[in-house]
């Protein structure tokens, strides 16, 4: 993201404020503590935990994912101040923020789900699952299957008997 | 509302199937209830996954108490968009009708999924309308955490060799040292490149060789785990105390997250005193803070089991509690009135409940979401019949 601050060194002059983010891949972000704190449990532990003054690893998260999760904190920190959906605070800049991030390709999706998982931005998370489960609606079993890469396992007696119990809502 | 990412966008050889449980579970808690049907036709993954308790409690149709801890949480929940989703699967559906079909043979399974030996734990959400005697009617929430310490265990090997074998009671530090600040890594196995890091999925081990399992009502698994190296105490990296000398068996009961942070989270042992595995007398221990502000732990005797009742649990058991676990009883929205710990089995026609408040002891009605097991016919009669007799 542009406007995330990447340095290449931890050791630089500490500003108030700022704590230090290392991604999964060894990028440094500095970020605003008090945004991420405020919606991501994990970095707000790992301040209290003393992590204020040294980057902080964040092994999993990968660095495109985190630019977008540190993005997605700042926006919601600054114009909804952290609140929910249904809060009054929720207004149409955070809600097009929210849409234009939901359009980002298959695989960021992904990494974000688990970076938004692992930090716990609830809000994020919640954006981010329901995209997928959009993703998912009005698809046949086939593609379902296909959509999980899952081989059918079960025998055909099974089959049968999952697909009796379930006749009753599909005919 | 979040739109399509784009209809061209074509999903084979997906990636979503490699989502970990918990994370799919949310997904798919989203999807309307047309496509869970269709999900069930797919695999015998997703048919058993769609049974899960876990996956269950995160249903929005089950009223459940909404999360004060996370204010942007609610949106989740409280979605008007996914609230009608399977209610009317409950009586048309075999394997629905029934609420938890599943709950026995999750334990049982989760037992032998695990590559730990000894994990003899589970997690799970189930929701009720039993009430305690002075609580609501209405719906509540029960947490199970069961934990069996019983010296049979304790022999098998465990992963956690750093356990002294001779000290069958004693609780592992092994966690907490895997935890400590050298990072964030869900633990020191998994900070490779997998995206699904077996252990950072599957829990930590709590007290020596136990695996606790984290489950819906904490969506949130992963960096809870590494960060604060046991759920409990929060925010904390200090090791559990040593538990209480002379257990015969030993099961834990944790109360649901309460507030930011698991603020408000209780941790109770409920233990059989006793020696050579013979169980003399039954007492419930809590976690309290160590007084002076070192930051310590310690287990606080909260009760001790009327002797009466104490001889009929353990003449119901017969010494071999590995059936038996603890659950926490929230008492509704309000609380402190009706908190109790709970043991449970799932052959009783009673749980034995500890009323918090009070420090009294109850023999309850089971919880009717506890599958009744009866094994060859032979079935107790009510412990407390001045509560119902079945004639």
């Amino acid at each position: 993201m542009a406007t995330t601050g990447a340095s290449d060194g931890a050791s630089a002059a500490k500003k108030e404020g700022l704590v230090t983010l290392m991604s999964g891949d060894g990028e440094i972000f500095e970020v605003e503590a008090a945004a991420v704190a405020a919606l991501s449990v994990t970095i707000r532990h790992a301040i209290e935990e003393g992590f204020g003054d040294r980057p902080i690893p964040l092994p999993i998260v990968g660095a495109r994912a985190l630019a977008l999760a540190v993005e997605y904190c700042r926006k919601h920190h600054s114009l909804g101040g952290g609140a929910g959906e249904d809060s009054a605070a929720y207004d149409d800049e955070l809600r097009a923020f929210d849409h234009n991030l939901a359009k980002v390709d298959r695989d960021t999706l992904f990494d974000l789900i688990e970076a938004a998982n692992y930090l716990e931005i609830e809000g994020l998370l919640n954006l981010m699952c329901r995209t997928v489960a959009e993703m998912m609606k009005g698809k046949s079993v086939e593609e379902l299957r296909r959509t999980f890469d899952v081989s059918n396992d079960y025998t055909p007696e099974e089959e049968e008997e999952v697909r009796r119990e379930v006749s009753w809502a599909l005919d | 509302m979040v739109r399509v990412v784009g209809e061209e966008e074509e999903m084979e050889a997906s990636i979503w199937g490699r989502l970990p449980d918990e994370l799919l579970e949310r997904v798919l808690a989203l999807l309307p209830l047309r496509a869970l049907i269709s999900l069930r036709r797919t695999c015998r993954r997703f048919r058993s996954l769609l049974l899960t308790p876990a996956f269950l409690s995160l249903l929005p149709n089950h009223a459940r108490p909404r999360r004060a801890c996370q204010s942007s949480s609610s949106s989740f929940s409280s979605s008007p968009r996914s609230s009608p989703p399977l209610a009317p699967l409950r009586p048309l559906l075999r394997s629905w009708a029934r609420p938890l079909p599943s709950l026995l043979s999750y334990f049982s399974s989760e037992r032998r999924a695990s590559s730990r030996s000894c994990s003899s734990s589970i997690h799970a959400t189930l929701h009720t309308n039993q009430p305690l005697p002075a609580g609501g009617g209405r719906s509540e929430q029960w947490t199970i955490a069961g934990a069996t310490l019983s010296p049979a265990a304790s022999r098998r090997p465990t992963a956690t060799s750093a356990c002294p074998a001779q000290d069958p009671a004693r609780w592992s530090s092994s966690t907490t040292s895997e935890a400590t600040p050298a990072g964030l890594f869900p633990s020191a196995s998994s900070a490779s490149s997998s995206r699904r890091p077996a252990t950072a999925r599957r829990g930590a081990l709590l007290p020596r060789g136990t695996l606790f399992r984290h489950h819906g009502a904490l969506p949130l698994v992963p960096s809870t785990w590494a960060l604060q190296g046991t759920w409990f105490p929060p925010r904390r990296l200090s090791p559990l105390p040593p538990a209480p000398r002379g257990l015969a068996f030993a099961l834990v009961g944790r109360q649901a997250r309460a507030g930011a942070g698991g603020a408000g989270e209780r941790l109770f042992l409920v233990g059989g005193v006793g020696r050579d595995g013979i169980t003399r007398s039954v007492c419930v221990w809590e976690l309290l803070p160590l007084g002076g502000g070192g930051g310590g732990w310690r287990w606080a005797e909260a009760g001790r089991l009327p002797e009466m009742m104490c001889r009929k649990l353990v003449g119901v058991c017969y010494h071999n509690y590995a059936h038996v676990y603890c659950a926490w009883h929230g008492g509704g929205a309000a609380g402190a009135g009706g908190a109790a710990v709970c043991v449970c089995c799932a052959t009783w026609p009673e749980v034995l409940a500890f009323r918090v408040g009070r420090a009294t002891w109850h023999w309850l009605p089971r919880c009717p979401l506890l599958r009744d097991k009866w094994s060859c016919g032979f079935r107790w009669f009510s412990f407390a019949p001045d509560l119902y007799a079945l004639v």
